[in-house]
């Protein structure tokens, strides 16, 4: 039935489909009707991933907050030109992604800033050992020196848990080279956990 | 390695990815950062739909409003309304007539069936009238006498169509005088041209053959 479609028509029937799957839609055609007070919604929905998205990337509270703020106002400030083909958190992945991309080159420019291992993470409970924390330190090390696309993906593939969709529409690019970043970052990390495992 | 090997270690360094969890900062920070933002909200102007996309969202992605359609609509009219139109764009003077008659606009020509007179065999062989500078020396005096007296300037009397006609000549010719030369041309290559009458040759007189008398 759907092969007998022509393409317009299959795209309707795809914003469609996820204007239905995406539940803030009615929340952001609230908010474009005039009722500001609608956007606290869709803030108290999405703070906390963008939050926690922006401190794996500045791996600082202080700028993560910052850096949340300003993607939650750029997002209501360009909440008209939101055409509705993705869902509101991709394209609110999206902004927050590209402003952690601006803040990490403008942060390189000025100064190269010592990593904050310890900042924002799980105190080692009890029973955690010594090695284990430290294979974990350097896990995140290794996260944290991939090359920005690759480490773009598997923070929104494993910590955000994105499908490849998703993310390839947070990072303006296809599915396939999502995956592909993917492949390269894992193959990357792999070789760091047996070079690890091996000393 | 096989790729099941591959995927199980994938599997485990996703796993233990995973683990690597960042400390929740608590409600209290996150309830901070919403009332920072929508004070900030509430300083900036509410979002609106653009003018293009009437409607409520999701339902005007691919339904241009009414007033973009009308718009797209009018110019295409004007468009083919000025291409398409009796004068076409160069009546409206942007756009030089094409030099060449566009068929079903000019009057109709009578298809050339072969030279019927000398007049006509004699401009088929004529060059184009933008090609006149190119003109051989040989062919200027004939063209020149088709003009009448009237046509050139009093300055210019001082051409006389008796004499010798050269390039010389024709440079001396003003602007005026080459589009009536040219109009000539093209008159008589569209009109058959009569055959100018032979001047009568005077009778010779017929030797004597001293028969008479």
């Amino acid at each position: 039935m759907e092969a007998t479609l022509s393409p317009v028509k299959k795209l309707e029937l795809t914003v469609a489909r996820r204007s239905l799957s995406d539940p803030d839609a009615p929340v952001v055609d609230q908010v474009l009707g005039g009722d500001q007070a609608a956007f606290g919604g869709l803030v108290r929905r999405h703070q906390r991933g963008l939050f926690f998205l922006c401190l794996r990337y500045v791996r600082n509270e202080e700028d993560a907050a910052d850096l949340t703020q300003r993607a939650l106002l750029r997002s209501y400030e360009k909440l008209g030109s939101f055409d509705g083909r993705s869902a509101f958190r991709t394209w609110l992945y999206r902004i927050a992604v590209n402003l952690c991309l601006n803040a990490i080159r403008d942060r390189d420019r000025r100064a190269t800033v010592g990593l904050e291992p310890q900042t924002g993470a799980v105190p080692a409970s009890q029973d955690d050992d010594l090695d284990r924390c430290r294979r974990r330190d350097q896990l995140r090390e290794g996260v944290e020196h991939l090359p920005p696309k690759q480490r773009m993906t598997v923070i929104l593939r494993i910590y955000h848990e994105l499908s490849f969709s998703e993310v390839a529409e947070v990072m303006g690019g296809t599915v396939g080279s999502a995956k592909v970043n993917y492949h390269h970052a894992m193959k990357r990390l792999r070789r760091l956990h047996e070079q690890e495992a091996d000393r | 390695m096989t790729s099941q090997d591959d995927r199980a270690q994938n599997e485990a360094l996703e796993a233990e990815l995973r683990c690597d969890r960042l400390a929740d900062p608590g409600d209290a920070f996150f309830a901070d950062l919403e009332q920072r933002v929508m004070r900030r909200v509430a300083e900036r102007p509410a979002p609106r739909r653009p003018w293009w996309r009437p409607g409520p969202l999701w339902r005007w992605v691919w339904r241009p409003a009414p007033v973009a359609a009308l718009a797209g609509a009018a110019a295409v009219a004007l468009v083919v309304l000025w291409v398409g139109g009796p004068g076409g764009p160069e009546e409206v003077g942007w756009v030089s007539p094409p030099r060449t008659p566009v068929a079903g606009k000019s009057p109709a020509r009578p298809a050339p069936k072969g030279p019927a007179s000398y007049g006509e065999a004699w401009f088929a062989h004529l060059p184009p009238t933008d090609d006149l500078w190119a003109l051989e020396d040989r062919d200027l005096p004939a063209l020149l006498a088709l003009l009448s007296a009237e046509d050139f300037e009093e300055d210019d009397a001082a051409l006389s169509l008796d004499e010798p006609v050269g390039e010389q000549s024709l440079y001396r010719l003003s602007e005026d005088q080459l589009r009536v030369l040219e109009r000539e041309v093209e008159k008589h290559q569209t009109r058959p041209m009569r055959r100018p009458a032979r001047p009568a040759r005077p009778a010779r007189p017929r030797p004597s053959t001293g028969q008479a008398g």
